[in-house]
């Protein structure tokens, strides 16, 4: 356990961060993890809250703090290395102190509808007049312009615009989408791409830019597997559910085991495999013990019930009854001796016990005054060995760091209690 | 072949990367001007190079459709890294670049020579990315899988579809072309900007399945945090109702609906033209549309069931719903206007007519990124050998006859 203090004084010096920025994030639901891998990697970022908090801290799942009020675990995890503070936007003293806060900063990130700041007057034009070399980061649904850009949405809008539904979930079903929301996120992780490189091309050209990010897009990118189809086939992917298309037949690629699910990529090598395992312990027939791997990778054209497809499928079928009595681990464990590609389908219970993840520290304790108690959180998705990524702080909780950063912009500690009494922090 | 004025110009990349998630790593720099040089064999061919959609009837390794959109702007040098030469070049090239990049499982860097420690001998100051599926220590670190196995392995596919079918995951190879190839892209970034300043390079350890996991969030913090598990819900939501898609008129057409206040409940209400069934009070508060939610789909999908789904759609965005249709891939290529002016590329290609490509998914008001066909196998050799490293054309023919670079 850290005690969030220590922290603090945890977080290099700034010679020694990764990036060496200040940023302002605006931004509301997964779109904070934009700010937050910026956070990771050593940039100030300053979380900007409405004085009543940010929507974001309604979205669950929740966990009781040690009051016993529900508290977002949503906010908690994609605003850990950030500053916070209040700022009312829709008054002009709001505004004034917020584009002081421009002007000292490199970049901002935000995710209103598009035209609301410029409705504020602090749309992209009139910042980069105060701070010419302003990176200014919108994340929208559908991008700032275009037929959709008025559209109101959801993750689940988003990603069935964006295409990712249409190929997901069983034949027999409508489309289905990841249940946890993954649009936001998939935008805000590139938007954090973007604004590093308009950062370093602010840095050498001394011109700022506004980089518009979009959901549908970002989701659209998550099918380059699919989008090939139309144009080489003249075919749409369709939903396979537990197959996938392999030539003119569909392979089987998830097959139940004793305690759960496994996922198979059925290439070659990985089929050989199997058949090698399954004779190791069991009487299997002549057949497909003679099976010609060579020619599993039948050609689109060949004949869907052809021999050498009847073939695959008898193969196909006899590691199907075979997998049925062995547990995830030893299929598992047996991938990981014979370099098979298969893989458990794990829970998020599986994950958590994972002795992968526990060697390489993957989940750190992190306290959170908010909460009162500790938070598990998922660890860095990369080790950088120079400069290794940490949570130097947990999220703050509305305006915690008010005084601190007001104070940096002349503003004294009176004025900050008559702002606090007005309501504009 | 560096472009002078975009943003990441004067960065040169060896790419040993081949699939998906190392090479779409890079292809970012190489759009936006850095000098992105695969390194590659014909000795052992990168399977991206042939699986997958391809025109039917070409056999050649460079008109497989996923290869051409995930290598757009690069170049490609072949060799044989098993010849003492052909690695020597390899080692060469590294010299020259800024970064190395790989995701072979394991240690097959370190076999040619080519691990961290021995890089930084070529280069003091190198930056080094490797994206291994289970990271480059720990138990598991040789175990290699794929898309497929990622999607499974940590966990997307435990809650994605319907609780009373197995977990099948989701169609597309979503790790291979979102988070990890992102992740890889920003830790690049992020270490370039420190070595400008610092003059360290460092070595960044990538597992693909970590950065996977990662896309869960907090469905695995309300686990730790509440010892609560996610389920399978198929299109459900915890806070809001109606939230589904809903079929519409044709083959396999849908309409996604998610109403999360009441006043859009209101809004598609009158969206929907009053109709009486949806005032019943089962239908009242959020809590009863909840309880009562397999209805109420039935309900609004024998509305959308014979109307067009884009109908639907702008018909209910227009009363303040959101709306929005369940589109295949032939309507993001074709009808999505928004996505077809700018993002879809349609590349002249010297074995096909054409290819289509993505364009780069992020427009900057400053910068329009430089979006170039893939390379052939082998393209570049000449130019990399003769122009970069300053080998004499006599001593390149002679390489091309004892087989180094092939």
């Amino acid at each position: 356990m850290v005690v969030s203090d220590e922290m603090e004084s945890l977080c290099p010096p700034t010679q020694e961060r990764l990036l060496p920025y200040t940023i302002l994030d605006l931004a509301e639901g997964g779109h904070n993890i934009c700010g937050r891998l910026l956070g990771d990697m050593g940039a100030e970022v300053i979380k900007i809250e409405p004085p009543g908090g940010s929507q974001t801290r309604l979205r669950g799942p929740f966990t009781k703090n040690s009051d016993g009020k529900p508290r977002s675990l949503y906010w908690a995890s994609y605003n850990s290395n950030k500053k916070g503070i209040s700022l009312l936007l829709d008054t002009d003293e709001g505004r004034q102190i917020f584009l002081k806060l421009v002007n000292k900063s490199d970049a901002i990130l935000e995710s209103f509808q598009p035209g609301y700041l410029d409705s504020l007057n602090i749309g992209f034009e009139t910042l980069a007049k105060i701070n010419p070399q302003l990176v200014h980061t919108s994340m929208t649904p559908f991008g700032s312009t275009g037929p959709y850009a008025g559209f109101i949405s959801t993750d689940l809008i988003t990603s069935s615009m964006g295409g990712m539904p249409f190929v997901s979930g069983d034949e027999d079903r409508p489309p289905v989408r990841i249940s946890f929301p993954q649009a936001e996120l998939v935008a805000g992780s590139q938007a954090f791409g973007a604004t590093v490189a308009a950062l370093r091309h602010s840095r050498n050209s001394k011109t700022g830019q506004h980089v518009d990010v979009s959901e549908q897009i970002a989701v659209m990118w998550t099918l380059m597997n699919a989008t090939p189809f139309p144009q080489l086939h003249g075919t749409d992917v369709t939903r396979a559910g537990a197959f996938r298309k392999r030539g003119p037949i569909d392979a089987r690629h998830v097959f139940r085991c004793a305690d759960g699910y496994v996922s198979m990529n059925a290439q070659a090598k990985t089929l050989d495999g199997f058949i090698r395992w399954m004779s190791e312990e069991i009487e299997i027939e002549k057949e497909i013990l003679g099976f010609n791997i060579d020619k599993w990778n039948l050609k689109p054209d060949s004949d869907p019930n052809g021999k050498e497809a009847s073939e695959f499928k008898k193969v196909e079928k006899a590691i199907e009854s075979f997998l049925s009595i062995k547990t995830k681990m030893e299929i598992f464990e047996r991938a990981l001796s014979a370099g098979l590609l298969v893989a458990p389908c794990n829970t998020v219970e599986d994950i958590r016990k994972s002795p992968q993840l526990e060697a390489r520290s993957f989940w750190i304790d992190v306290y959170h005054p908010e909460f009162g108690k500790d938070i598990t959180h998922l660890g860095p998705y990369m080790k950088m060995s120079e400069t290794p990524l940490k949570v130097y702080s947990p999220s703050p909780s509305v305006g915690s760091h008010n005084e601190e950063i007001f104070k940096s912009l002349g503003i004294g500690k009176s004025e900050i209690e008559a702002l606090r009494k007005r309501g504009i922090i | 072949m560096n472009s002078p004025r975009l943003p990441l110009s004067n960065i040169r990349i060896a790419d040993f990367g081949w699939m998906i998630a190392g090479p779409l790593a890079t292809r970012v720099f190489a759009n936006f001007g850095a000098e992105v040089i695969r390194i590659e064999s014909g000795s052992r061919i990168d399977e991206i190079r042939v699986v997958g959609a391809r025109p039917e009837g070409i056999e050649s390794p460079n008109v497989a459709g996923v290869f051409n959109d995930i290598n757009t702007s690069k170049l490609s040098v072949t060799l044989d890294l098993n010849t003492d030469e052909g690695l020597s070049l390899a080692k060469n090239v590294i010299e020259i670049s800024d970064v190395v990049t790989n995701n072979f499982r394991g240690d097959r860097m370190g076999k040619w020579g080519l691990d961290y420690d021995n890089l930084k001998k070529i280069k003091p100051d190198i930056i080094a990315l490797s994206m291994p599926m289970m990271g480059s220590d720990g138990p598991h670190q040789d175990y290699g899988g794929n898309g497929i196995n990622i999607i499974a392995g940590a966990g997307i596919s435990s809650i994605t579809g319907y609780p009373d079918k197995a977990p099948v995951g989701t169609g597309s190879l979503y790790p291979d072309f979102s988070g990890n190839p992102n992740h890889a892209s920003i830790a690049l970034l992020a270490a370039i900007r420190y070595r400008n300043r610092t003059g360290k390079g460092q070595f960044i350890d990538l597992a693909q399945y970590e950065s996977t996991v990662s896309l869960l969030g907090t469905s695995i913090l309300e686990y730790t945090a509440n010892g609560k598990l996610p389920d399978r819900p198929g299109n459900r939501s915890q806070n809001m109702a109606p939230h589904n898609v809903y079929r519409c008129k044709g083959m396999d057409r849908w309409c996604a609906i998610a109403v999360s206040t009441e006043e859009e409940w209101q809004n598609l209400k009158k969206g929907l033209g009053e109709l009486e069934w949806m005032n019943q009070p089962k239908f009242a508060t959020f809590n009863q549309r909840k309880a009562n939610e397999e209805e109420l789909d039935e309900g609004i999908s024998n509305w959308t069931s014979d109307k067009d789904a884009y109908e639907v759609m702008n018909l209910l965005q227009s009363h303040g719903v959101p709306a929005g249709v369940v589109q295949d891939t032939e309507d993001l290529l074709k009808r999505d206007k928004s996505f077809t002016d700018t993002h879809v590329i349609d590349m002249p290609h010297p074995e096909i007519d054409s290819m289509k490509v993505h364009g780069e998914t992020i427009s900057m008001s400053g910068v329009t990124p430089k979006v170039d066909r893939a390379p052939l196998l082998g393209e570049h050799t000449e130019y990399i050998l003769g122009d970069l490293l300053g080998v004499a054309e006599s001593k390149i023919d002679d390489l091309y006859v004892s087989g180094v670079l092939k």
